[in-house]
């Protein structure tokens, strides 16, 4: 492995901008229209058996930031699984960036930063809900969207590391099936993770969405301790991580 | 005159696979040098060795004054790379598809401009700008892929099976526009299995045939060496195949077999047709080409699958 060149990546972000740019109105609508619906039907549905929740926070309130998390996650997982599957085996995108100076290491880069745009896309979406609800009340809350940034840099390398060894693109759900809802439904988002059950925790805590709805929450609902740095930490190790992985299976995909 | 591609001893195993097993040959500039061998001789993986996509498991290439393994990208920014895959951007449309390439070659945006529709112009692609990709022809796809490649003119245009599943009207187009760039003293190495396209366009090939090389020169000094210049090719029925073999040998010919046809060489062409057709067999004389010239030297035509 080499180390990546910014210029090729930010080439590999512009090629990707611009293929969004001429179809984005097909899935502009959906964007916005499921966060309407998942918390219209967990905060104001289930958010009235739930009541107040954590002293005056309204359920709605309590699961905004997670959701914007979780949505930061699931828009990633989608780009680096589905999305990176078609450039790399149907329009074989790669195979054409691969004939110029570019190489493997400036593709899996700008592929991160193209999945971590897409979860800034969708935290704004679900910030912009939110304030419609009137459920963001600090103008802190905006940092919700370089933090969905760097939530999108977590997960979209894990995804793009699927994509490099599945046999077909059937087996990218098992992303989804496995790991993702499961995880969306355990990490904090919904409820606290001190309800699990005791041997669940520690699991649960190191769960990438776990750290990622914790930082999250302290971003839009305020309090900010060494707790939120500490998932701030982890998960830049986690970039760190899933990023020379992905790199690495995409080398072992691509160059034969 | 120092050659601009230089391939030396190049070895290629995927696992226990020899895709290419030892082959040297350079390219000089202005040249255009063709790889000619049936599928699976290795063409494809010596090329994307030759351009820094895929690493050699030895040998050493060098283009340019560079060595291809250890400075990849500035010989990938030297060169034109024609896929045998099209692997054009179906979200963007054409001259869009050229200007994001134009950006992997740190082109500035009027250059880039202006190269893009030179280069559709010059394949005649120029009123199809606007067009989306996946609505071209094929013989279009392959144009544009080969205008991409030219974009950042490249000191060396590698085409690997420019026209393979093109029609004929769609070869002979391409076939057109690259002897134009010949013309233009534009050094080109292509890979085919297409002998009457390695005879229109190579002024010199090697012939591969599993993973090395088994003969070399400009195509009719290979078909003059190996074949002479005529053939007479005798169409016996099935049952006669061996008989009428014998007899050709017997006469001191060279007999070669493809398919239900018997090739032989070295005849007074005219006298031995006249000949065999008064006894009623079925015989065509013909000048002999780079097919000839394979199955002398393998005992095999080139498009059948061994």
């Amino acid at each position: 492995m080499e180390a990546p060149n910014a210029f090729y990546a930010v080439a590999v972000w512009r090629r990707h901008r611009d293929a969004f740019l001429r179809n984005w109105t097909t899935e502009a609508g959906g964007v916005f229209l499921e966060p309407l619906i998942v918390l219209g039907a967990f905060g104001y549905g289930l958010g009235q058996f739930v009541g107040e929740f954590e002293g005056d926070l309204s359920y709605a309130a309590y699961i905004t930031p997670g959701l914007i998390a979780g949505y930061a996650m699931f828009h990633a997982l989608f780009e680096g699984a589905y999305g990176a599957y078609l450039r790399l085996s149907m329009h074989r995108v790669f195979n054409s960036m691969l004939a110029t100076p570019m190489q493997v290491e400036d593709l899996v880069l700008g592929e991160m930063i193209w999945g971590a745009s897409r979860s800034v896309l969708t935290a704004i979406a679900v910030l912009v809900v939110a304030m419609g609800f009137g459920l963001i009340e600090s103008p802190l809350a905006a940092l919700a969207v370089p933090a969905a940034f760097l939530v999108g840099l977590v997960f979209f390398p894990m995804a793009l590391s699927a994509t490099a060894v599945v046999p077909s693109i059937n087996s990218l759900n098992n992303v989804f099936t496995v790991v993702a809802v499961p995880m969306y439904f355990v990490s904090g988002i919904f409820f606290p993770v001190s309800s699990l059950p005791d041997w669940m925790e520690p699991i649960v805590w190191a769960l990438p969405l776990t750290a990622s709805a914790h930082l999250m929450r302290g971003l839009v609902l305020g309090g900010l301790d060494m707790t939120h740095l500490y998932a701030f930490l982890a998960l830049v190790g986690m970039v760190v991580a899933f990023g020379l992985l992905a790199t690495f299976l995409m080398r072992r995909r691509l160059i034969t | 005159m120092e050659p601009i591609v230089q391939v030396t001893d190049l070895v290629k195993r995927y696992g226990n696979l020899t895709a290419v097993g030892g082959i040297s040959f350079s390219v000089d500039p202005t040249e255009c040098f063709g790889i000619l061998g049936p599928n699976g001789a290795g063409k494809s993986s010596t090329l994307r060795i030759l351009t820094a996509i895929s690493p050699a498991t030895s040998g050493r290439v060098v283009i340019d004054g560079l060595d291809v393994a250890r400075h990849p990208r500035l010989v990938k920014a030297r060169l034109g790379v024609v896929p045998q895959e099209e692997d054009l951007d179906t979200d963007l449309p054409v001259l869009q598809n050229l200007l994001v390439y134009s950006r992997y070659f740190r082109m500035p945006r009027e250059l880039a401009l202006a190269k893009a529709r030179e280069a559709l112009n010059f394949f005649e692609l120029g009123d199809r700008a606007d067009t989306r990709v996946d609505t071209l022809s094929g013989g279009m796809k392959r144009r544009l892929v080969i205008a991409r490649a030219m974009l950042n003119q490249p000191r060396v245009l590698v085409l690997d099976e420019p026209t393979t599943g093109l029609d004929p009207l769609g070869r002979h187009l391409v076939w057109e526009r690259l002897l134009e760039l010949r013309r233009q003293g534009i050094t080109t190495v292509l890979s085919t299995h297409n002998m009457e396209e390695a005879t229109a366009l190579c002024q010199r090939l090697v012939i591969i045939d599993h993973g090395r090389i088994i003969a070399e020169g400009p195509p009719t000094e290979l078909v003059r060496q190996s074949a002479g210049r005529e053939v007479v090719e005798v169409r016996p029925p099935l049952g006669e195949l061996a008989t009428v073999r014998g007899r050709l040998t017997g006469l001191g010919l060279q007999v070669e077999r493809a398919g239900t046809a018997l090739l032989a060489y070295g005849a007074d062409a005219v006298e031995l047709e006249r000949q065999l057709a008064s006894e009623g067999l079925q015989v065509l004389y013909r000048t002999a080409n780079l097919e000839d010239v394979f199955l002398r030297l393998t005992g095999r035509s080139i498009e059948e699958d061994d």
